[in-house]
């Protein structure tokens, strides 16, 4: 079959096809070569990207040798080009230094970064589709290709799925050369690195690489490139992709793969010696390795003082394990243990049951799935109607549902603090596993009572301790225990205590400041 | 692939939960009409005769840092006895831990889920094990570090919520009738130390396993201290008599105190703590007991027996007792007394026999290890 | 990851067959929190009480606005054979399942009590749902007055007893309040008797001036298991005194010297030790009693300066009076030989050799004994006043 394209290809003089399959059209790009003539050039350019209106050609004429720009419309900047055309006719009318053909040009074109030849349909076309801007003469079968990249972007804005009081207000975006100048901005040390890769063989997309060279350790990096080449897709749109491809557990309900919006907790893991992941086209960088503790860590846990830092800690470690536990220990307590239950709320809570046509079990169940439902259009909905469905879901749908007997208010008081508990914990990709957890749960204590409860906690854990996130036990320091990084776990210390980096990812340079830099008031040997 | 490793740390909580745990199940043992409010001086007793025999086991174990009980046995008392050895105390796992697993399974039956079907509360205790015991040591080493916080907690304050009904006049008259009642009422819990022969499986795993036998006395130790406090404390709070009367007497001690009007009735969460303990006894014992009959038939890893062992498991639990009257016979001094002491003495007799005629043969050798 | 699977799935099918055994609805369940145990003699049953709440009545005052249709709560009887066979009689004439873990009180009538308790109290201990916090009290009078008349400020029996126990042993002490937990410890200590509360059952009616169908009073004596006569509340007091759990008591007496008139003051903070001395037959024991006293009311408006002579002749008063309520109780004691301060318990604490020997006899020995009291109260406070009200 391959070699009958083959033949085919030779016999035919390069040219390309309308109806060809899209593996053979790449086959095909990577073969032809640009001709000696500009118009045939620029027809072929023009039929290889389907006669695409947003294809801009821009003739024009270097001495006496026509020539031409072309370039996508909208992914450059028009000073930019407008200042090429300007380099290449007035150097042109330069005497001594011009020759027919495109090398003297080379030399010439200083205003713009980058300059490249390229011949092959396929190269010109991929260029071109970064912002790139080919430069074709007349009996020239060489194009020169400029960087003129310039197009719209989103402006840095805060970030919307991770905001804080306190710290940073800047988000990434989709760029991710913009991206990478956040975090740089951010960690100048030269000893930042970055590498780029290209994956996605459709979408081509930009993948980047951040890391601090001699503290990330290098089986890390090691680890993180194989995964990342070995990725052989052809279209990466989201880092989710990624996530998917690289992360250690993909059957797990947990991400070991940490994502943030937000350039300062980027900075703040590659200076403890993680590797950070940037996506062009999304403002979701990924983190590596990731341990569980870090999705309950929040910016203003470091931004604000000390004790407000370990209350707000302890509090979202309080609200995760009530997010997913609070609905089961409910209907396993009111099914299996009324005797645990104070007398006086136990009774009211027959009272409030009396006449409700559920069982608990299915009362609470019932109500959780309305409220994810109603999560769930309330994100998907526009702005100006979000609050809309939040005012129906809570006020009128429960309202009239407690009114009418079907449901129990005890029943809708815990899935609302439930519900209160997942908005705390402040990375999503945690938080909705929360969600799905709390199911189980429900399903557990409905049928065990505490004991299904306690069940489902045991799985849970066996599962999450025996998963690693690119060799660095998940649930560490909480298990295996790591007495030295509980400092920053549980509680946070004061951050002139943190004097040691992470024990299991920043192993290869410990020691992030000198000890002891307690403030004290004045210098040593000042007082008398 | 990776040769899994557990900190010494990690083993000290494990034993310290599997000893903790076995306390708790046991207990009535300690204060039943032998010893009554001298139950603390049996716990203390038990203690001397559990350090006697941590020697015993582990004491052997740090001499063959890197060899299991199956390997070294092998090697000590030749290939067949070696192997008849080995087995002898992989039965004594599977036997004693199916009947921790029981005991639990009878106080959650009688406690809390009467209706409830045994095998369905044990099989899925033991599923939950076996699948700890699959993912690796490692894996318990980790819930163990997990665990232990929450297991100490709950011990403590179960403990610290009984002040007020502390009545400290029921632990006197102090050994009125001499030190033998508490020996009598220790016998079954030192012979229930049968169980750290887990050891002589684990300490290859560790990673200083000439630590071991330290490590060992410092678990057994703070589990030690627990009794104490935990037996004294329920004499002082349930009185000897009532105590002794009870089937589980740590649960009873629980429900009878209300810390305030609107926390009463908590003991579910102490079972809670016993479910975490026993949890982490039984996966320890099943990885130990798989990777003994693995390293028994030369197979070379332990991962595919783990599923078929939870079988016998699940049946030797139900099927040894027909009801809590034989259960509780057969923890009586005069039966378990002299079963578990042989569990220990008969294999490690041997042992140690077959170390010291090695060390008359070869001491050249000894001196290399 | 097949692995992991097959766990899965080995829960799914055992909760798939297991269903749900012990589910019950909450609302399913009838909600005890007044048990009452009697025993007829005629018919030689067990008697059985409850006082059982009503969920409907508190949700038709939350919600209607009106005054509630219903009762609060539920009281029924039923007999048995058994203790246990006597509640479970009753389900056949109830709609829901009697469920125990909320019962606050446990009530005694008179007829079990002289019989012995220690059926019922066995039958508690055995079944699982009992809380061991529930006070236990006898009852002076029908027992069904307790559990099926109104209490003015309380919405059910249970809560009502539970709180009137506590209150009076608090601010009175005259009733000695015991959990069940406490009565079994107490039962089965040697040289230990068991005293419980005495309630006395009264009529009542529906009105503004409805009076509390219970009065907690004295206490009900117990020689081994059985009931064998009542303390007045004096001798209560005196034994509460003497066993140190006393907290506050308040004597009125009459001041005869230096200075006349009516006085009122509370005991806080007893404590007292005592020590058992056997010699030969002869037990004797000492009572060294040290309690702190405040004035709290002095009626009579007699010129009076705390100081001195005066304080110090109201102290030597008081301690009397303290030494007659102990007095009391041990002589009514020995009448009943029933050694409700442990004392043959503290001679088997300490002396257990002694103990064997005596322990036999003990009954006897108990009313022969000699009792050593001495007593030094100590007037710390007077109040928010240093003299009376003088009217001229």
């Amino acid at each position: 079959m391959f070699r009958w394209i083959r033949q085919w290809l030779r016999s035919e003089p390069p040219r390309v096809q309308e109806d060809l399959d899209l593996g053979q059209r790449e086959a095909l790009l990577r073969k032809t070569r640009l001709a000696e003539n500009l118009e045939a050039n620029l027809e072929t350019l023009q039929k290889a990207a389907g006669n695409s209106p947003d294809l801009k050609i821009r003739r024009f004429k270097i001495r006496k040798t026509s020539a031409a720009l072309v370039f996508f419309e909208e992914m450059v900047s028009s000073s930019t080009l407008s200042e090429l055309l300007h380099h290449l006719q007035v150097e042109s009318m330069k005497a001594d230094h011009y020759r027919p053909g495109l090398d003297w040009a080379k030399d010439r074109i200083i205003d713009n970064a980058e300059i490249s030849e390229a011949a092959l349909l396929d190269d010109i076309l991929s260029r071109l589709a970064l912002g790139d801007t080919a430069v074709i003469v007349n009996g020239c079968a060489v194009a020169l290709m400029v960087d003129t990249k310039g197009w719209e972007t989103r402006s840095i804005i805060e970030p919307t799925a991770e905001t804080s009081l306190r710290g940073s207000r800047e988000g990434f975006v989709e760029s991710l050369r913009v991206n990478l100048s956040l975090v740089r901005r951010r960690v100048r040390t030269p000893n930042l690195w970055v590498e780029k890769y290209e994956i996605g063989h459709l979408t081509r997309t930009g993948v980047a690489i951040a890391f601090i060279k001699g503290l990330a350790s290098e089986e890390l990096l090691a680890e993180v490139r194989s995964r990342l080449q070995r990725i052989d897709t052809d279209a990466i749109l989201e880092s989710g992709q990624i996530e998917e491809f690289i992360g250690d557990a993909p059957f797990s309900l947990y991400p070991t793969v940490l994502r943030t919006e937000r350039p300062d907790r980027v900075a703040a893991a590659i200076l403890e010696g993680r590797v950070a992941i940037l996506t062009d086209g999304t403002p979701f960088a990924l983190v590596v390795p990731a341990e569980f503790i870090m999705f309950l860590q929040a910016p203003d846990d470091y931004y604000e003082i000390v004790p407000i830092g370990v209350f707000i800690r302890a509090l979202r470690g309080l609200a995760g394990l009530v997010a997913a536990f609070l609905p089961g220990v409910y209907v396993a307590a009111l099914n299996f243990h009324p005797e645990l239950l104070p007398t006086s709320l136990l009774i009211r809570i027959t009272a409030t049951r009396e006449g409700v046509p559920f069982p608990v079990a299915f009362e609470i169940f019932f109500i959780e799935s309305v409220f994810e439902l109603l999560r769930e259009a309330g994100i998907r909905l526009p702005r100006a109607i979000g609050p809309a469905i939040s005012i129906v879901g809570a006020l009128v749908l429960g309202e009239a549902a407690i009114r009418a007997g079907v449901v129990s208010p005890g029943a809708v008081i815990v899935v609302a603090l439930t519900a209160i508990a997942s908005f705390a914990v402040p990375v999503f990709s945690v938080g909705i596993v929360g969600r799905l957890v709390r199911f189980a749960i429900i399903i557990l204590g409905a049928v065990f009572g505490l004991f299904g409860v306690q069940f489902g906690l045991l799985l849970l854990s066996i599962h999450v301790v025996s998963l690693r996130s690119f060799g660095v036990p998940y649930f560490s320091p909480l298990g295996p225990l790591v007495v030295a990084d509980l400092k920053d776990a549980a509680i946070r210390v004061f951050t002139w205590q943190m004097v040691r980096r992470p024990k299991l990812v920043g192993a290869r340079e410990p020691v992030r400041q000198r000890p002891g830099q307690r403030p004290r008031v004045g210098r040593e040997g000042d007082r008398s | 692939m990776r040769t899994e490793k557990i900190a010494n740390r990690q083993l000290l909580l494990i034993v310290y939960m599997i000893r903790s745990t076995v306390i708790i199940a046991t207990l009535p043992v300690l204060t039943s009409a032998d010893a009554l409010q001298d139950a603390w001086v049996a716990a203390i007793i038990t203690y001397a005769g559990t350090v006697v025999i941590i020697n015993i086991i582990a004491g052997l174990g740090v001499r063959y840092p890197q060899q299991t009980l199956v390997e070294f046995a092998h090697r000590l008392l030749g290939k067949w006895p070696g192997k008849a050895v080995a087995m002898l105390v992989l039965w004594s796992f599977l036997h004693l831990v199916s009947v921790d697993i029981r005991i639990y399974g009878e106080m959650i039956l009688s406690e809390f889920l009467t209706e409830t079907p045994l095998v369905f509360v044990i099989s899925t205790m033991v599923l939950l094990s076996a699948y700890a015991a699959y993912m690796g040591v490692e894996v318990i080493g980790r819930l163990a570090d997990l665990f232990f916080p929450v297991f100490v907690l709950m011990v403590v304050a179960s403990l610290l919520a009984t002040t007020g009904a502390w009545r400290p006049e029921n632990l006197q008259p102090v050994l009125a009738r001499g030190l033998g009642p508490p020996l009598r009422a220790s016998v079954t819990p030192i012979a229930v130390s049968a169980e750290l022969m887990v050891l002589a499986i684990l300490i290859p795993s560790l990673t200083q396993p000439r630590e071991a036998l330290k490590t060992s006395l410092v678990a057994i130790t703070l589990a030690s201290l627990t009794l104490v406090l935990v037996a004294a404390v329920v004499v002082a709070t349930l009185g000897a008599e009532a105590g002794a009367r009870s089937v589980f007497p740590f649960l009873r001690m629980i429900r009878s105190v209300g810390i305030t009007e609107f926390l009463e009735r908590v003991e579910a969460f102490a079972t809670l703590a016993w479910g975490l303990g026993l949890f982490i006894t039984v996966s320890t014992f099943m990885f130990c007991g798989a990777r003994g009959i693995a390293q028994v038939f030369g197979v070379q890893d332990y991962r595919p027996l783990v599923l078929p062992m939870a079988v016998p498991w699940v049946v030797l639990s139900i099927h040894s007792f027909e009801d809590m009257f034989q259960l509780r016979t057969f923890f009586q001094p005069r039966i378990f007394g002299p079963y578990g002491l042989a569990l220990i003495l008969v294999p490690y007799g041997l042992l140690w026999a077959g170390h010291a005629f090695q060390g008359l043969l070869h001491p050249e050798k000894r001196k290399r290890l | 990851m097949k692995w992991q699977r097959l766990v899965v799935i080995g829960l799914l099918v055992s909760v798939l067959l297991g269903g749900c055994w012990n589910r019950r609805e909450p609302e399913l369940l009838a909600l005890i929190t007044a048990v009452g145990f009697d025993y007829d003699a005629e018919a030689d049953r067990y008697i059985i009480h409850l006082a059982v709440v009503n969920p409907l009545a508190t949700q038709a005052g939350e919600t209607g606005g009106g005054a509630p249709t219903t009762e609060m709560f539920w009281s029924i009887s039923g007999s048995g054979f058994t203790p246990f066979g006597a509640l479970r009689n009753l389900e056949g004439s109830t709609t829901r399942e009697l469920y125990w873990a909320h019962a606050r009180v446990v009530i005694i009538g008179e007829g079990l009590a002289r019989r012995g308790i220690e059926d019922m109290l066995e039958f508690i201990e055995r079944e699982r749902q009992f809380r061991l916090t529930a006070f236990l009290a006898v009852v002076d009078g029908p027992i069904a007055r307790l559990v099926s008349q109104a209490y003015p400020l309380e919405e059910e029996p249970g809560e009502a007893l539970d709180r009137q126990i506590l209150l009076t042993s608090l601010n009175l002490a005259t009733i000695p309040p015991v959990t069940l937990r406490q009565a079994s410890v107490v039962l089965s200590r040697p040289g230990l008797d068991l005293m419980l509360p005495r309630l006395e059952a009264r009529p009542s009616h529906s009105g503004l001036d409805a009076p509390n169908p219970a009065r907690a009073s004295g206490s009900a004596v117990f020689s081994g298991n059985r009931m064998v006569g009542w303390f007045t509340e004096d001798e209560t007091r005196g034994r509460e005194v003497i066993t140190g759990q006393l907290r506050r008591a308040t004597l009125e007496l009459e001041m005869e010297k230096p200075a006349t008139g009516r006085i009122a003051v509370e005991l806080v903070s007893a404590k007292t030790t005592v020590a058992a001395r056997v010699s030969g037959d002869c037990v004797t024991i000492d009572i060294d009693i040290r309690a702190d006293g405040r004035i709290q009311s002095h009626a009579g408006g007699m010129d009076l300066e705390f100081q001195g002579l005066h304080s110090e002749a109201l102290e030597r008063q008081v301690g009397d009076e303290v030494r007659r309520l102990v007095e009391k109780a041990v002589n009514r004691a020995k009448v009943l030989e029933a050694d409700v301060f442990g004392f043959g318990e503290l001679i088997y604490r300490t002396q257990p050799r002694t103990w064997e020997r005596i322990k036999d006899e003990w009954p006897e020995r108990l009313r022969e004994l000699e009792v050593n009291t001495n007593v030094r109260v100590t007037i710390t406070r007077t109040g928010l006043v240093v003299e009376p009200v003088r009217a001229r």
